[in-house]
């Protein structure tokens, strides 16, 4: 039988986004992608029907503006798609010390990483409950669960997204939507961080999974219903040592591997390309 | 009026190729090298030293200095060194100080050769020039050559009529070098008379022959759109047909020994440790084995599409390289 509900899945073009949204057309989801406007999505779409045979929507919103959100909402209502899962993939990420970005920078990421999961889970609630079994699938990280310096905003905004889907879990049970969070750790989501990630050494690196491996951990997990999904062995070992060890041995301990940790980048990109080290 | 043309990486497999094809259809060809007394110089009339080094942006000026074409071959084309760095002081740096040169010197067309490692792995069919990338880039070698390749698109859009062809895995008579992997395998095959075929043997990747790929790249630099991206491909072919056509084409009684991935990994692990032990650098490690077990399938329909390129099938090839080899006294 062939499937008739879709998943969207949001910042969809590159990293673990297209990763997720591979994995789905490879489960045969049809599929509802969004991301930036000339970000490529096309392509994208194009191969996945290609090669998956699912039908999939490319829509190009900014959902770090809330308008977009709306509209987002309103596009896929127009177009009468039943949506019976919502990936929130979107986020702004980041490594530097607080006062190394302006007001603006943490402003959008907390719009896009916070206000937009929030809003789009809520605009498609009624539709999720209209299509169940439903699963909403919000991305976070491993850096929720460790204050780690140079991650302050980016991790809180990942603590919310926890607290956020558990919570929201709770109120759903029953109710034919299944709330998972995803926690990973580093990826290879990009040229860039691929490059940072070979260049960075110790117990960082053994950690570093890549996003079509995660992707399928995510889609497996979400499909189980799993509350928390931790991907691979290392991180899973980290909320280990995070449990065991007293406060003040990880902190000693990340401490180090957070300060040396440079965003290592290639002075070429910031030449010709200043989009893409932005995020 | 006699063309002058700029070919970087001319002691290389595809780059002396280049520099003896563009001598022959008799443009003035500069090549630039870091040694002049490299035994893999080509070596024509038409040929013009100079010598330098694509990192060095002096040396770059002064060897294009005239000319009205450049093709830009040059590269560290291998999956791993020891110092990694290299790949991007060569392949990106030493590409932007060639796109720099071109703009500045009025270089009418510029031909860049990227590999196909940039396009990575391939789904249910063969990939082409829009389609995705579908996993994370595996190595500094294809980040470096993906990077240099949006370089190439920047440049493009500040002016230049640049070009970018995309090469697989090349194979075909000429230098024994990094770029020339299966040239080695082949040999290899030849004097032990025998192949170790991978269990995963219906994986299909890409094999170009090397006159297709150096006849594309001029058709590309004649007819190729400025910005666009050709694949100079050849045929796909799954490993167990790759080895049967080789075998047959040799002549002599080749043993075909199926071989289970995992031992093959088993051996390239150890293989790998011995080389580190003894400080002799080496490509093999468990990773690239990973790496030679993704399907690899490419289509060139746009080359030829677009540029009339044209594939030399695979037996046909294997048999102008069996011969080649042969009369080396490789068999």
């Amino acid at each position: 039988m062939r499937n008739k509900n879709f998943a969207l899945i949001t910042g969809a073009s590159e990293g673990f986004g297209k990763a997720l949204a591979l994995e789905c057309a490879a489960r045969k989801m049809n599929l509802v992608l969004v991301a930036l406007p000339g970000s490529g999505l096309n392509r994208l779409c194009c191969y996945i029907e290609r090669n998956f045979g699912v039908t999939t929507y490319c829509l190009e919103h900014d959902l770090s503006k809330k308008e977009e959100c709306h509209n987002l909402f309103h596009e896929i209502r127009r177009l009468q798609i039943p949506v019976n899962t919502l990936i929130n993939n979107a986020g702004i990420g980041g490594t530097h010390y607080f006062d190394e970005r302006d007001t603006e920078f943490y402003y959008k990421q907390i719009e896009l990483n916070v206000v937009s999961p929030t809003l789009l889970a809520h605009l498609f609630l009624e539709d999720l409950l209209h299509h169940s079994p439903a699963y909403i699938l919000n991305v976070s990280s491993l850096a929720s669960f460790f204050y780690l310096p140079k991650k302050q905003v980016y991790g809180a905004t990942k603590s919310y997204l926890v607290a956020f889907s558990k919570s929201l879990r709770r109120e759903l049970k029953g109710k034919g939507i299944s709330v998972s969070v995803i926690c990973p750790g580093g990826m290879n989501t990009n040229p860039q961080m691929v490059f940072q990630n070979l260049n960075t050494h110790g117990l960082g690196r053994w950690s570093i999974m890549n996003p079509e491996a995660v992707a399928t951990i995510a889609i497996d997990g979400m499909l189980k219903k799993k509350e928390l999904i931790i991907p691979g062995f290392w991180n899973k070992l980290f909320m280990l040592f995070d449990k065991l060890l007293p406060k003040c041995y990880k902190e000693m301990l990340t401490d180090k591997s957070m300060r040396e940790s440079k965003t290592i980048s290639n002075p070429v990109l910031f030449s010709i390309n200043p989009l893409k080290t932005a995020v | 009026m006699i063309m002058k043309i700029l070919i970087t990486g001319a002691t290389g497999y595809i780059g002396y190729k280049l520099a003896m094809e563009a001598a022959r259809r008799n443009y003035t060809v500069h090549i630039l090298v870091r040694d002049l007394q490299s035994p893999l110089l080509p070596e024509h009339p038409n040929i013009i030293k100079f010598k330098g080094d694509i990192t060095d942006k002096g040396s770059v000026m002064a060897a294009m200095r005239n000319c009205d074409k450049v093709m830009h071959a040059a590269a560290i084309a291998k999956l791993s060194a020891k110092d990694n760095s290299i790949f991007y002081s060569v392949n990106v740096e030493g590409t932007r100080n060639m796109l720099d040169a071109a703009l500045v010197s009025g270089i009418k067309k510029f031909v860049f050769t990227s590999s196909g490692a940039v396009i990575g792995p391939s789904g249910k069919y063969p990939m082409s020039e829009n389609d995705p990338r579908i996993t994370a880039f595996e190595n500094d070698y294809e980040i470096s050559k993906h990077w240099a390749e949006e370089l190439v698109k920047e440049y493009c859009r500040r002016g230049l009529f640049a070009i970018i062809v995309a090469a697989p895995r090349v194979y075909g008579p000429g230098h024994e070098c990094n770029g020339n992997t299966m040239n080695m395998l082949l040999k290899s095959i030849l004097s032990l008379r025998l192949a170790f075929v991978p269990s995963c043997d219906k994986v299909v990747a890409n094999y170009a022959f090397v006159d297709d790929v150096v006849n594309g790249h001029f058709l590309a630099m004649e007819k190729g759109l400025g910005g666009e991206k050709y694949i100079l491909g050849g045929e796909n072919l799954s490993y167990r047909s790759f080895f049967q056509t080789i075998k047959q084409n040799t002549g002599k009684n080749i043993r075909l020994i199926p071989m289970p991935r995992l031992l093959i990994k088993l051996w390239s692990f150890l293989y790998m440790c011995i080389c580190n032990l003894l400080k002799k650098e080496t490509h093999i490690s468990p990773k690239v084995i990973d790496r030679l077990a993704q399907n690899r399938a490419l289509s060139s329909d746009k080359a030829v599409r677009q540029l009339g390129y044209s594939i030399t099938p695979f037996s046909e090839g294997i048999q102008k390289t069996i011969l080649h080899l042969k009369n080396k006294k490789y068999a």
